[in-house]
Formats: C-alpha cells, structure tokens, sequence
C-alpha cells in the first residue's frame, strides 16, 4: 500500500509546514505507517516553487516518488486526482481566509474523503501541536474544519 | 562480543538521545540531521563549514550541538578556509568534520590531498546536486563519485575512503562508521551524501549502543607507518614536537622533498593502507557496517548494483521483479571506495548486471572492469530527479528480457514528465519571449524580481537602471559581473551582458573583463558575503590595483547569508549574534577599503534613503567611467532571515548617520 500526495505552492506559503503537519496527522492515527517528507524547491525563496512530497506506505520503501495519488495545488486552490479528476470548494469557503491558511481548507477537504488516512481529531492534534501560538493554531483549525465540513 | 583492540569502546547513547531531546518512536529527521547527530555522538567537537544548499542544514546542526554541548563550530570565509581548518583541529587532536556540496568539495580537494598525504584523520560530507558548476543547487544526483573518489592530483589522490548512506538511519550510523574508519586509519573519509537523502526526512530511532573508535595519540614510535601500517599520531601540540608540511615527508616525519626513495615509500605505504582499510570495511560489518549488502542473491541470474538513495529503487525494483517470476538480485553498495574486484567474483557468472545511478554512470566506468563488459547495463539518470522504483523496474524488465547490447541512457524523459503530469511549460525556467528580447539595447529589467517582499535588493535596481538611462548606458556598452548570492540575482533580471560567476570570484571576472575591454562600464554587483567572506582576498587584491581594474562595485550588504538560511556574514553587527560568546567583530568597510586599501572612491548609503542612493550610484558609476575604482555599499534589509534571526534588525537611524560619499581628489597621490 502507498499514498503519493504532493502539495504544490509558492515559498512562503506555509508548504513544507503543511506537509510536516499532514505527517504528525498520520502518524497520530496509526504510528505503525511509514511515512517520508521530501521537500522539493526552487533557489528564489520568497515565491519560487516549493513543493513538499509526503509518502504514505504500509512498510519502509523507496520514498522516490511515483505517480502522485493527490495533488493539492495552492496556486488554484484544487485537488488534482491521479484519475485526472479534479477536487475543489466553493471560493465562499476560502475567499476570508489568508493565504497561509488556505493550504488547511484543502487538506482538510482530503482528509474528509478518505484520502491521508487520518481523521479530524488526529488532524486538529497535529496542527495544535504545530503552532506555538493558540491563535494562530485556532485560525488553522477553523480552516481545516472548512474543508472538513464542506459539502460538495 | 566484546572487542578487545586497543581503541575501541562502546557508547551508551541513552544520554545523549535525552539531551537532544528525541523519542524513541514517530521520531521524524533529515539526512542532515542524522548525520550532525551522527558525528556529535562519535565525539567530533570540531566543525568548520561555509553554507551551501544542500548542505546547510548540517552546518546549523552543527553550530547548535556545539554551542549546547560543547565543541567549536566556526564560519569561517570560504570552503579553502573550512577544510584548512578541519585539518589544522584534526592535526591538534580533535575529531574534525567539515560539510559542503559539489562547487564546495571543489575548494577542497588541494587541502585534501594535504590531508592524505600527512594521513590525518577527518570526515567531510558532501550533500551531491546536479550539474557542472553551480548545475540545479536544489536538485538532489549522485554526481560527484568521480570527484570524490580522484579528484586530487597527484598520485595517491584516491587515497580515501568513500561512504554512501541509503537512508536516513545510514546518515546517522555511516557518518559514526565514517569517524571510526578516520580515526582508525588515519585517512579522510568522505560521505557521498545524495542531495535526495539530505533532505528527506524519515523515521529514525537512534540506536542504544554504538562502537566508537579514539585515536591513540603520542604512543612511542615514528609518527608515520610504512608498508601500510597504521602509525602512532604525534599531535600538534603534543608532547613531541612534529611537523606536518605538504611536502613528502619518512616515517620520522622528516621533510624529504628531492629523495626518490622517500617518495617510493610514501605512495606504495599509502597504497597498502588502502588494501588494509578494504579488509576491515569488508570484515568488521558488527561495528562499522559499511559493507556491501545483498539481497536475493543466492540464486540470482541477474543482478541489479546499486548505492547511496538509489538503494531503495533497486530493492524495491528487486522484489518486484521476483514477483514477476524474474530472479534478479540485488547488490547495494555502502563504501564506494575502496573497492576490489574479489567482492564482485560470485556475481561474474549472472547472464546480466544493470549498475544504476543518479548520475550519467560513474561507478559504472569504475565498475565495469569488475565484469565482462557483453553482459553490462549501465541506467543512468542526470535529469535532478532521483530514481523512481517504476522506471528502474521497467528498464530492467527490458535489460534482462529484451535488449542484447549496452545501453548508456534509456529514461523516457517525455513519458516521466507526462506522469508527473506537469505541463511543459510550467517546467521551462525562462519564458521564450526573455530571451528573444536580449537583444535590445536598453538595459530593463526582463524577469519578475525573485525577491522576498520588503527585500531591499528590489529598491537598489530600479535606483541603479533609473541612474543609468539617465547616464546613457546601455547594453551595448555596459558588462555586469555578478557571484552567487540574492545580491547577485540583480544584475540577472536586467538585460544585459554578464558574468554570474562562482561564489566569491565576481572580482576574478570582473578584473579579466575590464582590461579586455576598457571602453565598457564595468559594474559588479553582488552581496556582504559574496564580496567580503568568500571573495575577501580577491576583494582587498582588486583594490590593491585599483588604477588598473576601473569599476563600480556595488555590495548589496544585508548583514547574512540570505540563500541559505541568514548565517552571519562578515558584516553582520556583533550586537545582533544571541551568543555573545560567537559574536565577531564585523568589517566597517569604508575603514577597510578606503582608509586601508586606499580606493578613490567608497560610498556608504542605504536603500532607506532613495535620493542618496541614487546620488552615490551616480557618481560612482561616473567615477568608473573615468577610469577611478569605486565601490559602494548599499544596506539593505533581508526581511526573510536577518529579521528573524538576529536580535538587532537594522536600524534606518544609524544607517543614516553612517552613510556617506567619500572622493579623494585625483591629483592627490
């Protein structure tokens, strides 16, 4: 069993947060997965291509990744399925919310389906525990229950 | 089992996992951090480097182990520097390492072979990217295993030992392993780190008990071997006085530099060192486990060789393909050199061999005399993407199946990126257009500015082309000279003739240009680092000449290293270190080259204070086209690093007092 996600976005975006973030859900609802983070990015550092590669796998493997399952493109706010199908909310969702938080709102919309194999208790545990400030780790969690709740 | 060797002791690690604060389960950290980790609990207190993607994550590890627990972590200009000084620690006695990447590892081969052939003990890590040159920084390949392994000159310049971790837990053991190895033989020992595995970050327990090798030091004896002996290390410092100098030396250690005897008996000792260390890599797996591994080889017709992060690939492909009814196997690679062809004998007879690489094959030209060459495949990839398990598997069901010949580069380039499913030209780094348009005159900017917002880089280029529109300088008659840094990004996005050159040699460059051709306007623009740490002795050398060298030089001063993660620089503030106790006296530039170095012309300004930036760029770059050196130091805030990272931001206030255009009249001697 392997999962493929990559989050795709811009430096200063909060990427590699997110993807570090989506680990600690995982593990948090089964510790027994294997789970690597590959961080994927340009030399600009402010906007350049940041990309984070999380695997998900049943047993240690080369995390080299393959046809990604999920993409979750910050840049439009969707979710491209590896079918080619495409994931996405309704802008109402996101149009108040900062650019940082946005990322939540997807992985929150994925988590729902199914797709990270971890649930909104383990999600909201990862992200209390990701951010020293409480308010900013509340914004992130009403972002994240955005998605979560959102009925397509 | 208990070794008794003189040397050897075990470590309990418990300690040291509770003082880095680790758990012992959902522990998550990179190959750059392992490997810090690594060479803290192996005893190193010593570590110089000079920051470079991808390696910089170990020269900040590093810089907090040692100031936490004790030890010497030092910045100093360069990787010349970086690597003297490892050398210079070792040779007191100390456990030394010493991290970089591929235009790094360059720096440091002459002072390498110093190293080898005085036989001192020392660990660098080279995190491997893409490409000659600067290549892609952010690529991971396994390209510098040719490097590594001969890049010295002179014989015996291969006189080292090669390590190459697959995982995130070999970071952490093979960085152990590669201390021991140095301390043991005396010899460098080099951790070909794939860019890929620097930065992955996976699982990792530390483990409980680890072996651990001291150096004896100032036993009796002459203090070099012959014949492949290991010999007792006198110290510098020590209770022997001895002398370590690049010139061969006998085994007392006395300087022979027009003695062909001398110089037989070096070479051939360190030769035999080489076959000695090959045995105890290949032997003493229980505590030093850099032997080769195999897997599913007992009845394997074909063979897959693989090494570093390409490991996984080629176990997984391994697996994959026995399930396929194909009975390949796998032979992984963890010393890289030496190497022997007795440990490739019972693999001579399979029907093929695939060696598979992150790079264009060079452990395959190294591996190729191990094998009869019908019957082997080299897969090579160079394109800064590591190797997927699924094209591995595919060229090797190919390999094995179909084709009858070698076949050097077989990745489908076309149907990789289709899967990735990225559209072309989101992967084209310059749009078409870009450079279509170089060939106009006006020197306007071309590419959207990369920097950070707030970045003051942005203000100082539209200050620098609205002074020289108005000057009249164009394309045809200006040449811009950058290096390596957010300072030298600037001259980039303009349309214009220039040099980018490697870090620090901006002034190389620029000094070469401006006598060829006299009648251009010769500006450098670059940054603190680039001009004063790296390329500090070009800087003060171009100075020195001055009357010959017309330029206007312009250093983007932002008091860090703002690429690689805001490192103090030369410039930086000694008020804006935490540690006081690391806080160094910065450069006052104006002191330095003005008063010091005696230029013409030297400009302190700030992007805060538009009109007189644009007044000192005016008149420097007036100054240059008469023929008069000037320089010009330009603040200007690194939003993104400094501000977070240091206490003290800067403060508008004292640039303003300290800004100030400095003329001495021509006919003034």
């Amino acid at each position: 069993m392997r999962v493929d996600i990559v989050i795709e976005g811009k430096g200063g975006q909060g990427v590699q947060t997110l993807g570090r973030i989506v680990r600690q859900a995982v593990v948090n609802a089964n510790s027994l997965l294997y789970v690597a983070v590959a961080p994927e990015y340009d030399t600009v550092v402010r906007g350049g291509v940041s990309n984070c590669h999380i695997l998900i796998a049943g047993e240690e493997m080369n995390p080299v990744l393959e046809q990604p399952d999920f993409r979750l493109r910050l840049c439009d706010n969707t979710i491209v399925l590896k079918t080619g199908g495409v994931l996405g909310m309704s802008s109402r969702v996101y149009s108040g919310m900062k650019e940082r938080q946005v990322g939540f709102a997807l992985v929150g919309l994925l988590a729902a389906r199914g797709g990270l194999l971890a649930g909104q208790d383990a999600f909201e545990k990862a992200i209390g525990s990701a951010f020293a400030n409480p308010q900013l780790a509340h914004v992130s969690i009403q972002a994240f229950q955005a998605g979560f709740f959102f009925e397509s | 089992m208990q070794r008794q060797q003189e040397g050897w002791h075990l470590v309990d690690t418990e300690s040291a996992r509770q003082a880095f604060g680790m758990s012992t389960v959902n522990m998550f950290i990179s190959g750059n951090a392992a490997c810090a980790y690594g060479a803290f609990v192996a005893g190193a207190r010593f570590f110089a480097g000079y920051p470079i993607t991808p390696s910089s994550e170990i020269f900040s590890m590093m810089k907090k182990l040692m100031s936490r627990f004790g030890g010497v972590a030092y910045a100093p200009e360069d990787e010349i520097a970086s690597i003297g000084m490892v050398i210079g620690a070792s040779l007191c006695g100390a456990k030394a390492m010493t991290a970089t990447s591929g235009p790094g590892f360059s720096l440091m081969q002459e002072e390498l072979g110093f190293a080898i052939l005085n036989e001192v003990p020392l660990v660098i890590i080279d995190a491997m990217r893409v490409g000659p040159s600067t290549g892609q920084p952010t690529k991971p390949a396994s390209a510098d295993i040719a490097a590594i392994i001969h890049g010295r000159h002179g014989d015996c310049g291969d006189a080292v030992v090669v390590l190459s971790p697959s995982s995130v837990t070999e970071c952490f053991s093979m960085t152990i392993s590669a201390f021991n190895l140095a301390e043991q033989f005396r010899v460098p020992v080099i951790i070909a780190l794939d860019g890929y595995l620097s930065q992955l970050e996976e699982p990792f327990t530390i483990p409980r008990h680890i072996w651990v090798y001291e150096r004896i030091k100032d036993a009796a004896g002459p203090p070099f071997g012959v014949d492949g002996a290991v010999s007792n290390f006198l110290p510098i410092g020590g209770a022997r006085p001895i002398a370590y100098t690049g010139a061969t030396h006998d085994a007392s250690g006395a300087r022979k530099s027009f003695d062909s005897l001398a110089c037989r008996s070096l070479i051939s000792h360190l030769l035999k060192k080489q076959m000695s260390i090959l045995h105890d890599v290949q032997n003493m797996s229980v505590y030093m486990p850099v032997r080769h591994e195999t897997h599913r080889v007992h009845d394997a017709e074909y063979i897959v060789v693989g090494y570093g992060a390409c490991s996984r690939a080629v176990k997984d492909a391994v697996t994959k393909l026995r399930s396929d009814g194909i009975t390949a196997g796998a032979v992984l690679l963890k010393t890289l050199w030496p190497i022997r062809d007795a440990m490739f004998a019972p693999y001579r007879h399979v029907s093929r061999v695939v060696i598979a690489e992150n790079n264009t094959g060079q452990m395959f030209s190294l591996l190729s005399r191990f094998f009869p060459s019908e019957r082997l495949v080299s897969f090579s990839k160079y394109d800064g993407e590591p190797i997927r398990t699924s094209e591995l598997y595919e060229f090797c069901v190919r390999a094995f199946c179909a084709y009858p010949r070698h076949i050097v580069q077989a990745v489908d380039y076309a149907a990789h990126n289709e899967a990735r499913n990225v559209p072309e030209q989101e992967k084209v780094c310059a749009p078409a257009e870009a450079c279509e348009s170089a060939v106009s005159d006006d020197i306007t900017e071309h590419t959207a500015y990369p920097f950070c917002a707030g970045c003051g880089h942005k203000t100082f280029s539209d200050t620098l082309l609205g002074a020289l529109k108005n000057y009249g300088l164009s394309a045809e008659n200006t040449i811009f000279i950058s290096g390596i840094g957010c300072g030298s990004i600037v001259p980039a996005t303009f349309n214009a003739h220039l040099i980018k050159t490697s870090h620090g040699r901006a002034l190389n460059a620029a000094r070469a240009v401006s006598l060829i051709r006299p009648d251009h306007t010769i500006i450098v623009i670059s940054g603190d680092g680039d001009l004063a740490n790296i390329g500090g002795n070009h800087l003060l050398h171009t100075i020195r000449e001055k009357k010959r060298f017309p330029m206007a030089c312009f250093c983007l001063d932002n008091a860090n290293y703002g690429m690689t993660g805001g490192q103090p620089s030369s410039t930086t503030p000694d008020s804006a270190y935490d540690d006081t106790d690391s806080a160094q006296t910065p450069f006052d530039l104006k002191r330095l080259l003005y008063d010091g170095c005696g230029i013409d012309f030297f400009a302190r300004t700030s992007v805060y204070d538009r009109a007189h930036l644009k007044e000192a760029i005016t008149r420097a770059v007036s100054a240059a086209r008469k023929g008069i050196s000037a320089f010009v130091q330009v603040g200007s805030p690194c939003t993104t690093y400094f501000m977070k990272h240091h206490k003290e931001s800067f403060s508008r206030a004292e640039l303003h007092t300290a800004q100030g255009i400095w003329e001495r009249d021509n006919n003034e001697s």
